[in-house]
Parts: C-alpha cells; structure tokens; sequence
C-alpha cells in the first residue's frame, strides 16, 4: 500500500522519517498529521518513535536502518539514544558511528540484506554497516551519484533508482542487489527517490506532490499490493501465501 | 616443437641480458631490419573495449561496465566489487580520471612497489593511512595525483630515429612474428659498429649467477671489482642517486625452492639537498647568473646547499674512482649546465670524462633521480623486450623494402668517371649556374654557358643526393618539372640532352613533365629529331607531332576556350540582368505593401538631416556637394530622355 | 531526400525514445528515456508545464518625445529610431527585465497602426529548464508609447535656454530683404545651430545656444548684406569663488534701410566723394555694399556700409511708389555700361492714356530691353512732393537742381495674372514660428489686422517672385527647385492664361534644382 503524506509542507518524507520492516522513526513536527499517516498504517503492526537526531528533525537523512539494526550519527546526543532504545523492540540493534560522511541516509541505502553505500566511507563504518544491519556492504554510484541513500529507494521486494540511470546500470545493481530495480522519480519528477519516499515490505509513503504515474510505478516495483502487513521477519509474503495454498487444499 | 614450447616458456619470465638461457641464445640471429613497426606494448591494448564488453553485458549483463570485468555469477559479481580494482575505478571515475582495466591495474599497483623508497621519501606524505587493504588503493590514488603532474614534463623517446636505442634479434626456435629487443647502450662503441657479430658479442657477455651468500656480514662497501658491473647515476633538481651494481646477478633462493634472480648492488647512494627554487623552478645558480645575485635568505640557503652538493658528489665520486674506472659502462643523467659540471667539470681527481667512450645517456624517459628509479632503469636496460608483431604488417613492410631494393639501380647511359675533387666543385658550380637559368627560362644564356664551358649533353647535377636533384637529376627533368617548354626543346633539339634519362624514382623527364606544352615539346622534338636518334619508347615519348600540328591544335584549344568564357560570360550576365528585374520588381512589391509601421515616415529632408547629424560642417558640406552633383547628372538624364 | 534535408530538426532525444524507454512520464505516464528526459517529464509535458518566459514583463511603457521623435533609452539618454527599425527593437528589449536571464534567440516587431500607440513585438528566448534540457518559447510584449518631451526639445519651449541671440532688423515697410535673407540662410544652412527663430517688429531673432553659433551667424549676415552689428551681454550669475560668470549675448545687426530699386538722394557731399556722381540716383543692387546708378548718365557708385554709417541716408521713395508709364518712343543714346544701355525716351502715364496727352521725357538706362509699347515702371517725380532734406538739399543747389528728371523708370513691367498659379519653379521657406502662433491665438478666425498683415506679406513674396523672375544676378545667389506640379491636370486649365504672359520672363529648367524630397531615384 502506497501513501501520500506531507511533513509541514515538505514533500520529502524520507527526511524525516525512516521507515523499515520492524519499526519506524518520525521526526517530531508540529503537527501530528504526518504521524497519523504512519500511524494509521501500522498502528498495530511496528513501533512507530517520536524522535529526533542530534537536536534535528531531519532523521531520515542522518539515520539509516533496517529490520535488525538502526545506525545513528556521532552527533546524536545521549539522551537521543536513550529514547530510542527505549522506544524501539530489543532485537534492534541501535549503534551511534563516528563517521565523517554523518549524513547516514544519504550515503547509505539498503534492505534487510544488502547495503549499498558511498565510495568514500571509512572502512570500519563498512564493518559497523556489515555486523549491525547485517548485510553485505558494496560500495557503488548511482547513476553516477554517490549519495546512494538519496538517489535510491530500497525494499526487500525492489527499490527505484534515479530516472537518469541507465538501463545497464540498472541491469547491474539489480544483478548486485537481487531485487528488481526501476529507474522512476517522486515527487512530481523529484530525483531524490531517496528522500522524496520511505518504503518497507508493505507500506510506502511518499509525498504529496507524487503523481498517479509514479505512485502506480512505486507500487508496482515495490509490490506493495501482494504484501499483508506484518512482512516482519519469517512472516513474508511467502508465508502467507503458503499458509492459504495449504488451506485451500483442505 | 618441444623446444620451440620450451623457450616459449621461458619467455613468460623477463630475460637478463647477461644471463640469456643457453637455448635461447644458440638460435638469436639478428633481424634483417632493425626497425619493428611496432613498439613492444607490453599488453595489446584491447581495441574498442567498449563494443565488445558492451554487448555481452547488455546479453546477460554479467560484466561490471566500469571495470569490463566479466563474471559468471553473483557470487563473482559480488567479490569483484569488493575488490580494490572495483573501488579504484569508482574513485577514479568520480575524479574524472580514466579508469584501468583489470591488467593496467595490477601494473599500476606493481609500480606502486617500487617507487616507494629513496629519496623521495623525504617529502612523503603526511598522513600513513589506515591499514589493510586500503593503503594500496590510497597509494596508488594518491600516486596517480602525483604522476598526472610529472608525465606532462617527461620526455617520450624518439622514435624511428635513425639509430634506433633498440637491436632486435630473432630467433629460430620461436614463431617468426616473435623478435627479442635489447638496449643498443649495452654494447660497446665497437660492439655496435659491428652489427654483423652482435650475437657473438652478446654471448660474450653472458654470465653466471651468483648464489647469494649465506652469511651478510660482507659489507657492500667493499664490492668485488673483478665482477663486471657498471656506474649508472643520476642527478637533477637537488636530487642526486648513484649505484654501482653488479652484472652478474644474485640468485635468492625463495621459499618453496623457486629460485629469484636479483641485480645485485655493489653500492648506492642518494643525496638530497634543497637547491632549485620553490614554484619559480630552475636551480638558484641559474637564476644568479640571468638575474643576477638574489640576497634572500632562501637563495642563499641554495646557494650553499648547491655547492654542498657538489662536494658530496665528487666525494663519493672520489671515493668509487677504482670501481668507476673499472666499470663496463657508465649511465649517467645530467640534464642542464649545472649538473653537467658538478660530474664533468674541471677539477682536481676528476672521475668522470665526457669524452669517456663507456658514457652512456639512459634511452628511455627516466624519473626523480632516486634507488629505486635507478634500479628500474636497470632493469629496463637489461631486461630483454619480446615484442609480437603482426605478420602480416611485417610481410607488407619486408615486402616493400625488397621492392626498394630489387628496383635496378637508376642506369645511367654515361659511365660514372671517379672523379676528383676540382671536378665535382666545378660540377657543383655549373649545377647552380644552370638550374638558375632554367628555372628563369633563360634559353639562349643556357645554350651558350653549356657550350663555353662544353658541358656535355649528359650532365647530371651535383650533389646527387640532395632532395631536388633526387627528383630531377639532368637539366632535361628540371626543365620537365618546371613546365618550361621552351628549354625543353633547346635541350632535346640543340643541346641533345637525352630524353631516356630516369631519375631516381625511375622516370623520364617527359613522365615528370606538368603540363600539355611541356609534353607537346617532347613530341616536336621527336618529330624534330627523327625517331631514331633516341629510344622514344624508352623514354615514355608518345608518337612524334609536328610544329604546326602542335600549335595548331594548341590554337584550336584556345578558342574553344574563349567560346567557353565568352559564354559563360554571356550566360553570367543574363543571369544577372534577370535578378536585376526580379529584385526591381520584387522591390516594388514590397514598397507597395511592405511599409508598415511607416506611416510616420521621415521626409527625405528630415532623413538627411539626421544623416548629417553630428558631422562637422566640412564633411557637410561635401556630402550637400555630392548631392547636388548627383541631382545635375539626374537632371541632365532626364532631359536627355525626353 | 531533400525533403528530409529540410525537415525541422526534432528535439534530441524524441528519436531514441521507444527503444531505450526506461521511466514514466511522471505527469502523463508515457515511456521515456530517463537517461535524456528532462526532470522525469516527456517532451510533450515540459512543454505544457514549463514556462521559461516567467518572469519577463509582458507589458512596458516606451517614451518618445512628440517634437523630435527621439526615443528615451532610460536612465536620460534619447535615440533616434525609426519606426519598427533595429535600433527601436534594441530599445524595446532593454526595456524588458529579466530578459538578460534567458537566451534571446529572435525577436521582431508585430505590425499596429501607429496611432494606436502601441507596439508589439514577438520575442523567442531559450532557456535551460532542467539540468540538460532547453526548452524554446515564443511570446509577445506589448509596448505602450507615451510620450515625454525631451530635454532638447523642453529647452527649445522654454526661455531663458538660449545663451545668444541675434536680432536682425530692417526698418522698411516691406520684408522683400528678409525674404531674400530667409534664402540666402537656406542656401547656406546657416540656421542649423539656431535653437529657436523668432519674428519681430522689422525683422527676425536668432536665438543660439552658445555664442560661437551665434557669432558665425553675424558672421555671416555681415558677409551677405550690408549691415552694422553691435554686441551687448547681460550678466546672469557669477560665482563669486571662482569668478565664473554667465552671460547671455545679444547681437542688435541692423540692416541698411536702402534696397533695389529704391530712389535714393544722396547728401551732396557724400555724392562728390563718390566720384561726383549725381546725388538723385536709383540703387540697382544691394550686396555686401549698396550699389548706385545714376540714370542720367549711367555713372555707377558703391557705397560701402561704413561709408553709409558715417553719413546715412534715407530712400527717398521705394518700390511701393512705382507707377506704371507707357513707352511712346525711345531712342538709344549708344552709351553703355555692362547690361545698362542709356536711351532717351518718351513716357506716358498708363493711368493718364486715353484722358489726356501729357508725355514726359527722360533717360533710362534700361535702353537695352525697353521697346515702344512696352509698359514700364518708374518713380513720378514731378507729380510728387518729397520730405527729404537731402532731395531738398538737390533742388536748391545750383548744380543739380535742374538735372532732376520727370520721371526716373526703374524697370519693365510684365502684364502678369496677379498670381500666377503655376510657376515651373518655387523656392523653400523656412518654417516661421509667428505662423503657427497667429493660428493658435486666433482659434481659426483670423481678425482683420491678421489678415492684412498676411495680405502683404503674400504681396511681398509675390514681389520677391517676381524680382527673382526677373533678375540673373539675384537668382544666381539662390537656389531655386522645381516645383512639386501634379503633371496633366493643370495643363488644359492654363491653356488661356498661358498666352497672355508670353514674354514674362521664364527661368529656364536648367537652373532649377531638384528637391530631394521628390528626388526618387526609381522612378519610372
């Protein structure tokens, strides 16, 4: 299911927030509208933190995380960290990482079990990356781009890339990645596909400016229609399916 | 065959000079030529990598577009973008800088082995980065910012020079497109005049391995002289690095039993004192002499640290004399005045001469005098170069070669008199003299300076060799090339040059002659002079015409001519007199209806005014002058057509 | 094959863009090529959505000043620019903001009726849109013309603009030497650097800018007629740090009161020193000098301004007393000097013929073109009381007092229409302002003053015609044009008229100038 949400008259929602398959973080606004969205989607389903990232709204960008981990910049303040261990479950590893590039979300992208991230990252980030999130780290460009986390959207189901890339590279990272891959916008022709949207197994919320097009394109890649919500770990849409085939069979 | 594998074998190792496998050797024949069109490159630069790898990815896409690295499977996929070749181009694409395939990038870290020692430590960088893997990559990257800067300054080798730095020798037991390339500077001054005894002297110099000993406690200091080995030194920008090394090279016996030649060095040294002047380049000397004595308190620091520099060298020059004097051969680099007298100059104990016949310069770009560049030259000097070439091209240019060659030698009716010197000056003399006067077609001044001076109607010009005279050899060909006919005739019909000449690329004047009268010339004379007097065939002459004939036909071309232009000419100007009319109708069509925004449109006077705003009253005037002048002739036109 | 030579050349990337089609359209859902298209849109949807053009005014104000039709380029500069010219089109779109924004690819103008006063022009610009992607637009702007008068323009309405001024004066009753001046000027452009002329009682003012203009227009009168100049400035402001001061200059040149064909009596004294002429004589020329003949005699005498000044004198009768006498006979005496051919011939008065017999004798130097039957004019002095000290000064002296004639005939007279309409030839005039002034102020009916007062002055002009007609030497001095004739029309309507003035004197077409104005160098 795909969603438009607006965050204080920002169209891009993956700013200020961070949405993965087991919990999700909303920066604090001044009004809840934005959190109503998230929480009317997954009320019962995940966690959703009222939070915010060394005194910032901007979470989305700082932060990077995925079903079993979150990565929190140098800057986040104690209590910061404090919070979101309290409010997220404990199977969430949560890690506070010394590194130069500290906008996290910007240089890091990725799903429950592969991260692209910025050529330039230090080496211990790569392993911090690898043992928190639990994925295997490339270091790759995106159209040319090294903000990977700006320019690409990531799902355990698809992920979007930046409308210039090309079809080969495409072919690539989706080869890298195993995950189908389109080159698409939000936002009404935003680029940012990273920031302009947040996306997990099931849910995608993207901004209120994205069009018909790009929210049928969004939905599709990330099939978004076929997911029961819940896509946490084991549950898939894989379980699912299974379970009705075998009642079906009785 | 067996062999033949085998010494294909052996060619997968670099060959030492001085250490030629005995099965190799006993085959090395010198090529026929010494040129190979084609450099050695050491890998054959894949052609247009981009098509090739471009269509298997977009097959299956199992290739990385960055690196043209093809893989079979994720797995793969995924292990080559973690790997350093990946991430180098990643980087390397983002600088703007050309990205390496997979070969040029396992040379690139090679050399990064190298060129990490000697002087050129001393202004390393800052920072030593983190460990691991990286510190190749950043090495590297960090290199190549460096070199970006030094390729533009180095100088590339001459190629197709006419001594070329390389000897290329063949060899029976390798394919006939293999050629093995070493150094001309090994040799001696002897040894290279003599190219027929090459191989020999090659196996002259061959010469055991060394063990190495077991035991270091030998200094280096005290080299055993009786080894051949030579003195190869360097010195430039404040820079100096000089080694004595060892012919014969040293076996290291490795783990595993692999046995690892090494060049051994007897002993080295590198100085490095602050003496050219920070971003104006150039040494401080230099600069005191073009500009006269600088009194900063940098240029003094140079000042003595160039001269503190030159003493250190003469020491350890000093100190080497009896190895120096032994040595096989001397390879030294000093480019520019100063660094030429800090080794050659005048002084007492001088070690090195300039006339010293073992003096070799290095035939190949080098880099910062350091060890380790020092010890690359070596290599590069002593390593045998394998070059493949195309067969084919080979073919092509032995063909062409044998073609020169089979080509008879220009036959010349004359016999060629030895002649002495007085005579060729007075040949060169009449040379000058005579292509002056054809060249301004001067007929009757030719006709007399050859009979006063009886200069016989088969005269070629002196020197034979010269370009011009490489083309046309005999005053006939020159007044050939040079379309005058007139001097044409002269030659044939009075002076009876002999129109069978050939020049060097084996034509006759009439071959070479440019134009219609020119060669009409040759005809009349033939008719002239009756067909038995030369071999017209021979020398390429159509059938004979005669005088009228010629001009004649000559006359009839010229009017045919004229009608051509006097109705081009007629075509022209109807033409232009049609665009007249149309343009002048056209005019009034526009003028009828074109004139829009118009109607505020300026009386003539109101024009002319403005015209002759801001004009000094003179030029005013004129122009009122030039009007009225203009409105008289009108005037009488009209009048004239009433 | 040339008409694909010639086919526009489409947008990159429309050619390309189904087979590597890689993104939707974000606005309309078509494939694209993400890789060329610009902000994820296809072309059709940039151009519907994008306007590059934002941010240009569409509408601005042009001023133009009425009088000199100079545009004004702001801040305070005024180019000359005709109508729907390059020049006009630069001033245009530097009126517009925001266009140094954008690529200028075209513009031109859109025709309007020019009393709409308004232009409009069609402008193309490019601009990149997106990273990689420019887009073309076309679009108008319409100026409104408003019009400002320029500062030249305002100085020429306001006093006190002028710094010089020369005030030329005549004290005659007729404006025969203005209009004769007013030619000269034309002929040589001397009233170019006048800033304002301005008709007066006996003669005009030139106002000037600077005084060097104003100084070569004295200059000049000084050099075409005779006449005296006197200069005076007045003070109008000092700097008392510097020294500065301003003046206006005032140039009084008066003319000689003496013109062609006037009877002038000399003082005696005057007469004696010019080579004893005698002192009743008739001015034939008026140059730089005054030149005198004594009819008697045929003596001529030039009286060179400064002389005149030092004893002046005044006429003693003018053109407007001329009466018109009938030859009866006249008989060449055989003396002659230049075109003057003296004779002895019997008049009558055309006014007396058929009422009474009374002929009078006398001796003309108009031998040369006067015949029996022709009709001549003359000044009557017998019938004629003079109040002039001067020609008192003749009757009473013993010498002269009985030399004075009857009559003195001063030239032929031609039996002319009053006005001849169509003459072959016209001369230009100079845009008075005192015209439009007595137009304005009147509000179209003309007062009665007004009318007399344009009466004689067309009477004069008449006069100058005729002299001009009639005289070589004047004409040389003057450009005459052809006149402007509408050709058929007129010519059955003068059938009649035409044989009356046979032998009026006609200037030949040779002399005549073409005006520039009809001078049409493509004419058929």
């Amino acid at each position: 299911m795909a969603v438009r949400a607006q965050f204080e008259n920002s169209n891009e929602v993956g700013v200020f927030s961070r949405l993965t398959n087991s919990y999700a973080l909303v920066a604090v606004g001044a009004s809840e509208n934005f959190y109503s969205v998230f929480e009317s989607e997954l009320q019962d389903v995940i966690p959703i933190c009222h939070a915010t990232i060394a005194g910032t709204r901007i979470i989305g960008r700082l932060t990077v995380g995925n079903r079993k981990g979150l990565l929190v910049p140098t800057t986040t303040t104690d209590q910061e960290l404090q919070h979101l261990r309290n409010t997220l479950p404990d199977s969430v590893k949560i890690q506070r990482i010394e590194e130069r590039l500290s906008a996290l979300g910007n240089v890091i992208c990725c799903n429950d079990h592969v991260a692209l991230v910025h050529p330039d990252l230090e080496r211990e980030t790569e392993e911090i990356i690898a043992d928190v999130l639990g994925v295997e780290v490339f270091r790759q460009t995106v159209a040319d781009n090294v903000l990977t986390g700006s320019y690409m959207a990531l799902s355990n189901q698809g992920g979007i890339v930046h409308p210039k890339t090309s079809i080969r590279d495409q072919d690539e990272l989706s080869s890298l990645l195993q995950v189908p891959l389109v080159a698409g916008s939000v936002n009404r022709g935003s680029p940012v596909v990273g920031a302009g949207m947040v996306v997990n197994d099931w849910l995608a919320v993207t901004g209120l400016d994205t069009t018909a097009t790009e929210l049928s394109v969004v939905e599709s890649v990330f099939r978004l229609g076929e997911m029961a919500p819940g896509g946490g770990p084991g549950a898939g849409a894989g379980a699912v399916n299974k379970e009705s085939i075998v009642e079906s069979f009785y | 065959m067996v062999e033949s594998a085998r010494i294909e074998e052996l060619l997968k190792r670099p060959l030492y000079v001085y250490d030629l496998p005995p099965e190799l050797l006993a085959t090395l024949a010198p090529k026929t030529t010494n040129q190979v069109p084609a450099e050695p490159d050491s890998e054959p630069t894949p052609e247009d990598p981009e098509s090739t790898v471009q269509e298997l990815a977009i097959a299956n896409s199992t290739s990385c577009s960055l690196c043209k690295v093809p893989y079979q499977n994720v797995q793969e996929q995924r292990s080559h973008v973690r790997s350093d070749h990946h991430r180098y181009n990643l980087k390397a694409q983002l600088r703007g800088n050309a990205t390496l395939d997979e070969v040029q990038f396992s040379k690139a870290v090679g050399e990064l082995d190298e060129s990490i020692s000697g002087s050129e430590s001393s202004e390393s960088e800052d920072e030593e980065t983190d460990a691991g893997a990286d510190t190749t990559l950043t090495a590297l990257l960090k290199k190549q910012a460096k070199l970006s800067q030094t390729n533009e300054e180095a100088t590339t080798v001459k190629r197709g020079s006419p001594k070329h730095p390389v000897f290329w020798l063949s060899s029976s037991s390798l394919p006939s497109n293999k050629s093995l390339g070493i150094y001309r500077a090994i040799f001696s001054n002897v040894e290279q005049d003599e190219l027929g005894h090459l191989v020999d002297s090659l196996r002259r110099k061959q010469l055991a391995a060394v063990n190495v000993r077991t035991d270091n406690a030998s200094s280096p200091q005290a080299p055993n002289t009786s080894n051949p080995h030579m003195f190869m030194c360097m010195i430039g920008g404040g820079h100096f690095a000089a080694m004595l090394v060892s012919l014969a090279p040293e076996i290291h016996r490795k783990q595993g039993g692999v046995e690892e030649r090494q060049a051994r060095v007897i002993a080295h040294k590198t100085f490095h004192r602050y003496t050219t002047r920070r971003k104006q380049g150039g040494s401080q000397s230099a600069s005191d002499a073009s500009r006269g004595a600088a009194h900063s308190a940098g240029s003094s620091l140079r000042r003595y640290n160039e001269a503190e520099l030159e003493k250190d060298i003469r020491e350890l020059l000093a100190d080497w004399r009896k190895e120096i004097d032994t040595a096989e051969l001397l390879f030294i680099r000093a480019a520019g005045k100063t660094n030429r007298r800090i080794l050659f100059g005048q002084y007492d104990g001088q070690v090195l001469r300039s006339n010293d016949p073992r003096l070799r310069g290095f035939p190949f770009s080098t880099r910062r005098a350091t060890q380790a560049e020092l010890m690359r030259c070596f290599k590069e000097l002593t390593r045998v170069k394998v070059s493949e070439v195309d067969e084919a091209a080979l073919a092509a240019a032995e063909a062409k070669k044998r073609e020169e060659v089979s080509k008879p030698p220009t036959p010349r009716p004359q016999p060629q008199k030895p002649k002495m010197s007085k005579e060729e000056e007075a040949a060169l003399l009449h040379t000058t003299q005579i292509q002056a006067m054809i060249r301004r077609s001067k007929v009757p001044a030719l006709m007399s300076y050859l009979s006063n001076n009886s200069i016989s109607s088969s005269f070629t010009f002196q020197p034979t060799d010269s370009p011009q005279n490489f083309r046309c050899p005999t005053p006939l060909h020159l007044a050939a090339n040079l379309n005058s006919s007139a001097v044409v005739t002269a030659l044939l019909t009075r002076a009876g040059s002999d129109p069978t000449a050939v020049n060097s690329e084996g034509k006759t004047p009439f071959e070479i002659a440019g134009d219609r009268a020119t060669r009409d010339a040759f005809r009349v004379a033939r008719h002239e002079l009756g067909g038995s007097k030369w071999d017209w065939n021979a020398a390429k002459v159509p059938s004979a015409v005669s005088k009228s004939d010629a001009e004649s036909r000559a006359e009839r071309e010229r009017k045919t001519a004229e009608d051509e232009e006097t109705n081009r000419r007629k075509a022209g100007m109807d033409r232009l007199k049609r665009e007249d009319v149309e343009r002048a109708t056209q005019q009034k069509f526009t003028k009828s209806g074109g004139r829009t925004l118009g109607a505020v449109e300026k009386t003539a006077a109101e024009k002319r005014d403005e015209e002759t705003r801001g004009m000094t009253p003179e030029m005013r005037m004129r122009l009122e002058r030039e009007r009225r002048a203009r409105a008289a002739e009108e005037r009488f036109r009209r009048m004239q057509g009433h | 094959m040339s008409m694909d030579l010639d086919a526009p050349v489409p947008m990159s990337g429309q050619q390309q863009a189904q087979p590597t089609a890689t993104i939707l359209c974000c606005n309309c859902g078509a494939p694209i090529d993400g890789t060329t298209a610009a902000g994820a849109l296809c072309q059709d949807c940039v151009k519907l959505t994008v306007d590059v053009s934002q941010g240009i005014q569409r509408e601005a104000t042009l001023h133009t000043c009425r009088d000199c039709e100079r545009w004004l380029q702001p801040p305070n500069s005024w180019l000359v620019a005709s109508p729907e010219s390059k020049e006009l089109l630069a001033i245009c779109l530097r009126r517009l903001r925001g266009l140094s924004k954008v690529r200028i690819i075209d513009a031109s103008f859109i025709w309007t009726e020019p009393h709409s006063r308004r232009i409009k022009v069609k402008i193309t610009i490019q601009q990149e849109a997106f990273q990689g992607t420019i887009i073309q637009q076309t679009f108008e702007v319409e100026y409104v013309v408003a019009s400002q008068q320029c500062p030249d323009c305002m100085k020429s309405f306001t006093h006190h603009t002028f710094r010089a001024i020369v005030q030329v004066r005549q004290k005659v009753p007729h404006k025969r030497t203005f209009l004769y001046l007013e030619q000269l000027i034309l002929k040589n452009g001397a009233h170019r650097d006048t800033v304002n002329i301005k008709e007066a009682k006996d003669g005009l003012d030139f106002y000037f800018s600077q005084r060097n203009h104003a100084e070569k227009m004295v200059d000049f009168l000084s050099s075409v007629v005779p006449c005296k100049t006197k200069k005076s400035q007045e003070l109008i402001s000092m700097d008392v740090h510097t020294s500065d001061k301003s003046y206006k200059f005032t140039f009084a040149t008066e003319i000689l009161p003496i013109c062609k064909d006037d009877l002038v009596a000399l003082p005696i004294k005057l007469a004696r020193q010019l080579g004893n002429i005698s002192p009743l004589t008739l001015c034939h020329r008026v140059g730089t000098a005054v030149n005198l003949i004594d009819p008697q005699t045929l003596q001529t005498a030039e009286v060179p301004t400064g002389t005149y000044w030092r004893s002046p004198f005044k006429n003693l009768a003018d053109v407007t007393e001329l009466k018109e006498f009938i030859i009866m006979d006249i008989e060449p005496v055989g003396q002659s000097n230049g075109r003057f051919h003296l004779a002895e011939a019997t008049v009558a008065r055309a006014a007396d013929l058929g009422s009474n017999d009374i002929t009078y004798f006398t001796r003309t130097h108009l031998g040369g073109i006067l015949h029996v039957g022709d009709s001549v004019l003359g000044y009557h002095l017998t019938g004629t009381v003079f109040n002039d000290d001067n020609y008192e000064a003749i009757e009473a002296s013993n010498q002269y007092g009985s030399t004075i004639p009857d009559v003195v005939l001063v030239k032929k007279h031609y039996a002319r229409k009053k006005k001849p309409k169509n003459r072959a030839w016209r001369l230009k005039r100079m845009a008075a302002e005192h015209e439009e002034e007595a137009l304005a102020g009147s509000g179209g009916q003309q007062t009665r003053r007004q009318e007399q007062e344009q009466e004689r002055l067309e009477a004069d002009f008449e006069m100058f015609l005729r002299d001009v007609e009639e005289d070589q030497d004047l004409r040389h001095t003057l450009d005459l044009y052809k006149a402007r004739r509408k050709p058929e029309q007129d010519d059955e309507m003068d059938e009649d008229s035409d044989s009356g003035d046979d032998e009026v004197p006609k200037i030949n077409m040779d002399e005549l100038l073409d005006d520039f104005d009809e001078l049409n160098m493509d004419e058929k």
